[in-house]
């Protein structure tokens, strides 16, 4: 299934998919949402792939998926065609983003010409400096399977479920490694201040 | 790190899961409380900056397993 091509769309939005809707309404909307994400999760992932930088991955995924849950007030079966949802939300996520990044660079560029004659703060520039670097030698220290699985997810744009299959451990164990992942990410910005 | 932060940092990581709408009413009276919020706001402030890492620091989280460096002896062909 890919979202680039018109005739992988419609197949994939086709009444052959995985998990027809009228399958998940029995089973409450969590697994409505777990059938979903299995089903149509690798292929959004794709799609994004080639329109965004890799370590905005993962949360554009999260987000699309977040907004299907949230749509219909929750009511996942009434979404008809769930990748189709999931699709043009990507494309307005993208859309969004990119607005967004015209407006920042219209205001570095005003900023340029009006304000910042002085230049940047040095004190400001070395300071986020150094906390890139703490945060990134929290990541580095992080024990190997801890740092694999948040490298997984976080840059290379995995879902818990693909990098439990590819680790052979729970999506709970996963959710617990990223936590920890978290906490010492937390541990060094903290060491900052 | 502070329990609050840890439990943000739990929180942050549960509701990355596919599944996470089923916790959303445990996660929202949790989250009530301005001070898990201002954590919970740390946790996600802290996720997006891990997106400027230099990747020299994810290299060796990137690592394939390699085979064994050999010996000294058989890299050097002779033996006494």
């Amino acid at each position: 299934m890919d979202f680039d091509d018109e005739q992988d769309r419609a197949h994939a939005l086709s009444s052959g998919d995985p998990v027809p809707p009228s399958d998940w309404t029995g089973f409450g909307p969590a697994a409505s949402m777990e059938a979903i994400y299995t089903a149509h999760q690798p292929a959004l992932a794709r799609y994004l792939r080639r329109r965004a930088p890799k370590q905005d991955l993962g949360d554009l995924v999260q987000e699309c998926f977040r907004r299907l849950a949230m749509a219909k007030g929750g009511k996942l079966a009434l979404i008809e065609k769930p990748g189709a949802y999931l699709v043009s939300t990507a494309r307005n996520l993208l859309t969004d983003r990119a607005r967004a990044d015209n407006a920042r660079q219209a205001s570095l560029h005003h900023s340029f010409e009006d304000k910042d004659i002085a230049g940047p703060d040095p004190h400001a520039a070395l300071e986020a400096r150094d906390t890139m670097r703490r945060v990134g030698e929290a990541i580095e220290k992080l024990k190997p399977q801890t740092g694999s699985i948040f490298v997984m997810h976080r840059f290379d744009g995995l879902s818990y479920e693909e990098i439990a299959k590819a680790k052979g451990i729970s999506v709970k164990g996963v959710e617990w490694h990223i936590a920890q992942a978290m906490i010492a990410i937390r541990k060094a910005r903290a060491d900052t201040k | 790190v502070s329990e609050r932060d840890t439990e943000a940092a739990h929180w942050f990581a549960r509701m990355r899961t596919p599944g996470a709408e089923a916790d959303r009413a445990e996660f929202d009276v949790w989250h009530s409380d301005p001070d898990n919020a201002e954590a919970y706001a740390n946790a996600k402030e802290d996720w997006l900056l891990t997106g400027g890492v230099a990747e020299e620091h994810l290299a060796a989280h990137r690592q394939v397993p390699s085979k064994a460096t050999p010996p000294a002896r058989a890299r050097w062909g002779c033996r006494f």
